[in-house]
C-alpha cells in the first residue's frame, strides 16, 4: 500500500492516479463526517465528491509538514456546513418526522428489524434515524462539533483548529448540543435514555 | 515488542472497560482504544447499560462505526476525476478567452492594430535592404591606393569587370570589384536613342576568409 504522504507529493504534482488512489484511502471517513453533517446519504455523498474536487484545487497551499486529515476535515466540514444550511428545513414535528424516515412510532414500540438480534446495518439506519431526528434542533455548529467529538472522538483542541474557534467556545457548543440532544431524546424516545438498545 | 494481533473489540472485557470508564465518559482515551472500548460496550448488555445510564449520549456512539457498502462506492473516484478533468479544461480555454477576448474590438482599435500591422510587414521588407545598401556602400578610400585596374576583357556586353585592391581610412585593406552591363535603347518605341549603364559593386573586406 503506498504511503499517503507519497500520494499527497504525487497528487499536488498533478498525478490524477495518485489522487484516485488517496480518495479511495480518505473517502469513508470523509463520507461519516459529511454524513453526520448533514444527515442523508445522497448529500454526504455530494459533500464528499465536492470535498475531493475542492482538495485538488487547494492541495497546493497544503503544508506538508502538517497533519494532512485535520486539514481535509476542515474542506469536508465547511462544504457540509454550507450544504447544511442551504437545504435544512425547518424542523419537523415528531409525526411528519416519523413518516419521513419510513415509518414506527416514534415514542412507542420498536419496528421489528431493530429488536435485539437484528441485523447490524438495520440498527444503524435506526441509530441515525434517531440522531437525525434530534439534531434537527442543534444549530449547525453545535451538530458539527458534536460529530466532530462525540462520535469521531476528535480532540477540542483539533475541533478548534479545524472550525477556527477557541478550544472553550468548542466545549461550550459540546455542552449545548449535548443538553438539547439529552432532552430531546428524554422527550421523544424516553426508552433509549432510560438505557434501552436500539 | 510484537504487534497486538486481537481485534479492537478483543482488547477490551468487562472488568477492562470498567477500569478505564470513566476516562471513556470524558473522551481521553485515545482512538485505536476508543473503538476497542466501543466495540466491546455496544456488544454487552451489561457494560451498554452502565454506560447510557451515565450518558445517554452514548446511544450514538456506534454511528463512528458506519460504513459504506462496497457497491455504493462504484464509480465515485471516478465520478471525481473526471470532474477534475471537465473542469481543467473550461478553465484552460476560459484562460485563453480572458487572455485574448479581454479588450473589446472597436473599429478604432481595429484601425490601429491593422496600421500596426502594416508598418510591420514594412519593417520587415525594407529594413534588410536598406541593410544591404549601406554594407555595400564604398568605405572612404585613401591617397595613392595600391589598386589595379584589369584591363578591359571586351567591348560591349557586358562591360569590362575590374579588381582593386585598396585600404580604408582606417587601413583595412579591401578587394573592390566592378561589374557594368550597358543597355542600348534604339528608340523604336519612344522615337529617341537612349543608352545605360547598370554597374554592380562589390567591396570585399579582405580581412574575411572567404
Amino acid at each position: 500500500m503506498v504511503d499517503e504522504r507519497v500520494l499527497i507529493r504525487l497528487s499536488r504534482e498533478g498525478d490524477h492516479a495518485a489522487f484516485g488512489q488517496l480518495v479511495a484511502l480518505k473517502r469513508e471517513k470523509a463520507f461519516r463526517i459529511a454524513l453526520n453533517i448533514v444527515g442523508s446519504e445522497i448529500d454526504a455523498d455530494d459533500v464528499a465528491q465536492m470535498a475531493f474536487i475542492r482538495l485538488w484545487s487547494s492541495l497546493e497551499r497544503f503544508d506538508e509538514n502538517s497533519r494532512f486529515d485535520p486539514w481535509f476535515c476542515r474542506i469536508v466540514v465547511n462544504l457540509s456546513i454550507d450544504w447544511y444550511r442551504t437545504r435544512k428545513r425547518a424542523p419537523l414535528d415528531p409525526l411528519e418526522a416519523v413518516e419521513a424516515s419510513g415509518g414506527g412510532a416514534v415514542t412507542g414500540a420498536l419496528p421489528d428489524a431493530i429488536l435485539p438480534g437484528a441485523d447490524a446495518g438495520l440498527m444503524r439506519d435506526e441509530l441515525r434515524r434517531i440522531f437525525n431526528r434530534l439534531a434537527m434542533e442543534l444549530a449547525p455548529v453545535q451538530r458539527v462539533v458534536f460529530t466532530l467529538r462525540e462520535i469521531e472522538g476528535m480532540p477540542s483542541e483539533e475541533i478548534a483548529k479545524v472550525l477556527e474557534i477557541r478550544p472553550s467556545t468548542v466545549r461550550n457548543h459540546i455542552m449545548a448540543a449535548r443538553r438539547i440532544l439529552q432532552d430531546q431524546l428524554r422527550k421523544l424516545y424516553p426508552e433509549y435514555a432510560r438505557g434501552m438498545r436500539p | 515488542m510484537s504487534a497486538d494481533l486481537r481485534l479492537p473489540s478483543e482488547l477490551f472485557n468487562c472488568e477492562r472497560v470498567n477500569a478505564y470508564l470513566e476516562s471513556y465518559l470524558l473522551g481521553q482515551i485515545p482512538p485505536p482504544e476508543r473503538r476497542g472500548m466501543r466495540l466491546h460496550i455496544h456488544r454487552c448488555d451489561v457494560c451498554f447499560a452502565k454506560v447510557t445510564e451515565r450518558d445517554p449520549l452514548q446511544l450514538f456512539a456506534p454511528l463512528a462505526e458506519q460504513e459504506r457498502a462496497p457497491q455504493n462506492w462504484a464509480g465515485f473516484e471516478e465520478r471525481i476525476l473526471a470532474a477534475i478533468h471537465e473542469r481543467e479544461s473550461a478553465t484552460s480555454h476560459s484562460f485563453l478567452r480572458r487572455r485574448f477576448m479581454r479588450v473589446r474590438l472597436t473599429p478604432a482599435r481595429a484601425a490601429v492594430g491593422l496600421l500596426a500591422l502594416a508598418a510591420m510587414v514594412a519593417a520587415i521588407l525594407v529594413l534588410p535592404r536598406l541593410m544591404t545598401e549601406k554594407a555595400l556602400a564604398p568605405a572612404p578610400m585613401v591617397a595613392g591606393a595600391t589598386g589595379t585596374a584589369e584591363p578591359p576583357q571586351s567591348s560591349g556586353d557586358p562591360l569590362p569587370q575590374t579588381v582593386e585592391q585598396v585600404r580604408t581610412a582606417d587601413s583595412r585593406p579591401v578587394q573592390v570589384y566592378s561589374m557594368a552591363w550597358a543597355a542600348h535603347d534604339d528608340g523604336e518605341n519612344t522615337g529617341a536613342a537612349e543608352s545605360s549603364v547598370t554597374e554592380l559593386v562589390l567591396i570585399v573586406d579582405a580581412g574575411i576568409d572567404l
